[in-house]
């Protein structure tokens, strides 16, 4: 049977519909029956339906119950007292300016054995969606809520939080994973594979390559980095001919990576023949450096690029050599002329082509992570604006952690030892970065550098920003026990209205930062207060 | 009551202040932190050579603040509340200075005053400014009696025309048909009118007509009963005046019967409504069982004197709008409750089961009731079409009206597990305000105008 409501509606929806008789409302609750019916149309069925409305939202008829949500039923750790929680608050707030220190909360978390309260996940997945280095640190702290809540909630942006779900170690499981699962459990499954027994996950790839849309071929070309080896090379040195330049990308930084590889020796052959040694007993020794003559079928096929960028003033031969160097081990190059890399790097400053050589040893250093080559870099980085250029900028040769902490920090307290107050700032604000704690030495002799930084440097100038920048890095990196030593340490005590200007606001953002930092500490280990769940 | 950092940002006037709040909410920053049972203080230094003086009377909360700031409470009472909020034991347990006591002491007397103003307040010339008066309301009369039969006119046409013709009405016309109601000096019409639009976003087809028809119908017994006010109950009579939009002094309310209670905040919702900010209260008694709507307006872009935060709750007393139901109310006079009393228990004792009965009842007393607050036990959210919505403990399904932020939170603070929850329910949809769960208690709406 149809509601009143419902009949009402079907007269009222088009001109001129027929009213429903008045028989169709005897047994209904309401006083249908005291209206009159002759008055107005319109307004008799306005009426009607004010009624039915009435009756309707009183008796309002629900639904029955849907499938239920499964309860969250896992473990997870007690959750972080109601201090430690309103900085958790702070941090993650609409337009903080704290955000940086999420990572801080949650290591802080992990390290004190407290969980956040549930309703901050959402704010946390959320935050370690759009940066994936926070993911593992929110699993760490909250990781069975949170992937239960992912799971629930089917939310495309917490996707990532059920993908680190501990992929069933069962090789069977993991081919049947490989074979049906969607795009990001194919790729944990075949690297997971690829770790057990490197030569089936090959084998797996090889199966389905014809099939595979480029995206995927170069997704699982990324995943063969794990267990590389000489048997992939055949696999490899096909996809130099892929018609997508990604997938040929991603096989030639591959074969690379494999050492004594055929594309490695290919690159070595050509490279070293282009070097050698001038040795005369009347001037002193000369790294003599020739052009490549050609770029051939088989350099292309390489990836070697035959055209030099526009406006870059380099010539196509010389953008040839920086390729061919960046393409050969040190080493080899080292070893072909019996000199050490800081003789190479020494001599190949006075040639020429010092500006293509140095380019290409950076990269080469980047490629192979040849801590050797990447200090001597820095080395001569440091030694002049000239050199600094050449090296394209020490953030370059900071990216990819080749020098381990101490090795950074070690080098930064060198150079700021030597005076060079320009060099020891872009040094450590690089270095800085790298590190997520700074050890206290390397915090002290920052402090001293800044200290003389702060005195001395006009403001403005861009060495000065760099200073601001590296003292707010400092807010974020340095342990916070020590803030009230520092923010004494840095007070603005000039005279001039520039220069107050230019520091003041920094340095109370230092100390803010610093004082939330290690109020956060406090909080954490205050074992007194705890939430009440 | 012990506070939330949430509950103290949900009183922030817009939302740089509460993340200046927040930044300056850090217990070392400040000096002479100290309380007593019912204000606290404390100093924080700003820009000046003098720190501000900052005093909170937590009982309101009442914020005094010696810096320039135009915003209240400023950034500075914010913090302060914060900092007492996250760690109540940063305070030291003190006797309030003189600058305190003084301003306590001022807070109190003027309090008196008013309820003292709100009974004696007489014109100078009584019979002329009654007749005056007498002739205001007479020309109201005959606007609103012209806007009315201008309104009964448009919903016939409405009808005539077809309601289905009427999909492709645009908001324009709402507003249109709201502004001339304006006019006519009925704004309880004329915002109703607004929100059909509101109210019939998202159906489609037949569940759009029938949506439409339901408002329209109700309006239509507007009418009727505004027309016909003489033979209704005086009650009543006054509830039909409302809808349509007559004023009520709030002197007349304050002068009115009072009702004391402790009264827990189980939600606000901050609205956009023409020409400013609204904010709705709902109020939950102890011990009457009664609920009550307090209503706070402000011009756009200027921030709401400081309310009781949702999961707050106050002693004090009430005093309701005259109807036949005892819903929307002023705050006459505030008390502190002993910090033992939480919102979250009062809320927990109430007997939520049959609540669909009770907003039955309601409308019974006020059939153009359009929400009324609930809370309820036992509910676990569940989906339904990749929707989110509640499974009652008796077996029934609650369908929700909640952005997708706060069905996340709602779901993370659940667990999947059976809460409380509070929120508005107009008969067909449940607008969510808050959940509850053992002392604790999260807010599903935005503490910002929308």
């Amino acid at each position: 049977m149809q509601s009143p409501l419902h009949l009402l509606a079907k007269a009222a929806a088009v001109p001129g519909g027929p009213l429903p008789a008045q028989s169709a409302f005897a047994g209904e609750v309401g006083p249908y029956s005291e209206l009159d019916w002759a008055a107005s149309r319109e307004t008799s069925l306005l009426r009607a339906a004010g009624i039915a409305a009435l009756t309707s939202a009183a008796g309002a008829v629900l639904g029955s119950a849907s499938s239920a949500i499964p309860p969250f039923e896992g473990r997870e750790a007690p959750p972080a007292n109601t201090h430690a929680i309103s900085c958790l608050g702070t941090i993650l707030a609409d337009n903080s300016n704290r955000r940086e220190l999420l990572p801080e909360w949650l290591e802080l978390a992990e390290l004190h054995g407290v969980a956040p309260l549930p309703e901050y996940l959402p704010g946390l997945l959320d935050a370690a969606h759009s940066d994936k280095s926070l993911r593992t640190r929110v699993l760490a702290v909250a990781g069975s809520r949170a992937r239960w809540l992912a799971m629930v909630t089917q939310a495309p942006n917490w996707k990532w939080a059920l993908a680190a779900v501990d992929i069933p170690a069962a090789n069977q499981e993991l081919v049947y994973l490989f074979e049906t699962g969607g795009k990001e459990e194919r790729l944990q499954a075949l690297t997971a594979i690829r770790s057990q027994n490197a030569a089936q996950g090959l084998t797996m790839v090889m199966g389905v390559w014809d099939k595979e849309k480029w995206e995927e071929k170069a997704a699982f070309l990324d995943c063969l980095s794990t267990g590389l080896s000489t048997a992939d090379e055949p696999l490899l040195e096909a996809t130099l001919t892929d018609r997508r330049a990604e997938v040929r990308h991603i096989g030639a930084k591959l074969l690379m990576q494999i050492p004594g590889s055929g594309m490695s020796r290919r690159f070595q052959d050509r490279t070293l023949p282009l070097f050698a040694m001038k040795k005369t007993l009347l001037i002193a020794d000369r790294l003599d450096v020739s052009l490549p003559v050609a770029c051939d079928e088989a350099m292309l096929r390489d990836g070697v690029l035959p055209k030099a960028p526009q406006n870059s003033g380099m010539g196509d031969r010389s953008y040839w050599l920086r390729q061919l160097i960046a393409h050969t081990r040190s080493a080899a190059l080292c070893a072909h002329l019996r000199i050490s890399p800081d003789k190479l790097i020494h001599l190949a400053w006075k040639t020429e082509f010092k500006d293509e050589i140095i380019a290409g040893l950076r990269e080469s250093a980047v490629r192979f992570a040849d801590r050797q080559l990447v200090t001597e870099l820095l080395r001569l980085a440091l030694s002049g604006d000239q050199q600094l250029k050449a090296v394209g900028g020490i953030e370059s040769l900071m990216l990819s952690s080749i020098l381990t902490i101490s090795e950074l920090e070690e080098l930064t307290i060198q150079t700021m030892a030597t005076g060079a107050l320009a060099a020891g700032v872009a040094l450590a604000y690089e270095a800085g970065k790298c590190t997520a704690a700074w050890s206290q030495r390397f915090t002290i002799s920052v402090l001293s550098l800044l200290s003389t930084a702060i005195r001395d440097l006009p403001p403005a100038s861009v060495r000065a920003y760099q200073c601001r920048e590296l003292v707010s890095l400092m807010a974020r990196r340095a342990q916070p026990q020590y803030s009230d030593a520092f923010s004494g340490l840095l007070t603005a005590s000039h005279a001039s209205q520039d220069w107050q200007y230019f520091w003041q606001k920094s340095l109370d953002e230092f100390t803010a930062v610093m004082q939330f930092r290690s109020e956060m500490a406090t909080a954490f280990a205050d074992r007194k207060e705890t939430v009440q769940r | 009551m012990s506070w939330t950092a949430e509950q103290v940002l949900a009183l922030a006037p817009d939302s740089s202040s509460a993340s200046a709040g927040r930044s300056l909410a850090s217990a070392s920053r400040w000096h002479g932190l100290e309380r007593d049972e019912r204000c606290l203080w404390g100093d924080c230094p700003g820009s000046g050579s003098k720190p501000y003086a900052v005093q909170i009377d937590l009982t309101e909360p009442a914020f005094k603040c010696t810096c320039p700031s135009r915003k209240f409470p400023c950034k500075h009472g914010l913090a302060l509340l914060l900092i007492f909020a996250a760690q109540p034991n940063a305070f030291g347990i003190a006797a309030p200075p003189p600058r305190v006591v003084e301003w306590i002491q001022k807070r109190d007397e003027r309090q008196s005053e008013k309820a003292e103003k709100a009974e004696a307040k007489t014109p100078a010339d009584p019979v002329k400014a009654a007749a005056q008066q007498l002739k205001r309301a007479d020309d109201r009369e005959k606007k609103v009696a012209a806007g009315i039969d201008e309104l009964d006119l448009w919903l016939q046409d409405q009808v005539r025309q077809g309601l289905a013709s009427g999909k492709n009405m645009s908001t324009q016309t709402w507003v249109n048909r709201s502004a001339r109601l304006v006019d006519a000096q009925a704004p309880g019409l004329a915002r109703r009118i607004r929100q059909l639009g509101e109210a019939t976003k998202g159906l489609d087809g037949m569940a759009w007509v029938q949506r439409l028809l339901s408002e329209l119908g109700s309006l239509q017994l507007l009418i009727d009963a505004y027309r016909n006010l003489e033979s209704l109950t005086p009650d009543l009579r006054e509830t039909v005046r409302g809808h349509i939009g007559w004023p009520v002094k709030r002197e007349e309310v304050l002068s009115g019967p009072t009702v004391r209670d402790t009264w827990a905040c189980i939600g606000t919702r901050l609205s956009y409504e023409e020409p400013g900010i609204v904010r709705r209260t709902w109020l939950m008694g102890t011990n009457t069982g009664s609920t009550a709507l307090w209503l706070s307006f402000a011009p756009a872009h200027q921030g709401l004197e400081p309310g009781i935060p949702p999961g707050g709750c106050i002693g004090g007393e009430l005093c309701f709008y005259p109807g036949s139901l005892a819903l929307r109310a002023l705050v006459k006079s505030i008390e502190p409750v002993p910090v033992s009393i939480t919102a979250a228990e009062i809320v927990a004792q109430n007997d939520s089961n049959n609540w669909q009965t009770r907003y039955a009842e309601a409308l019974a007393q006020d059939p153009w009731l359009q929400t009324y607050p609930v809370t309820i036990n036992g509910v676990t959210p569940a989906w339904h079409n990749n929707r989110i919505l509640l499974n009652s403990a008796d077996g029934n399904a609650i369908p929700l009206d909640i952005w997708d932020a706060y069905a996340r939170r709602l779901l993370a603070f659940s667990g999947g597990h059976p809460v409380q929850i509070s929120g508005e329910w107009d008969g067909y949809v449940f607008k969510p305000l808050a959940a509850w769960a053992g002392t604790r208690c999260i807010l599903l709406c935005s503490q910002e105008e929308v």
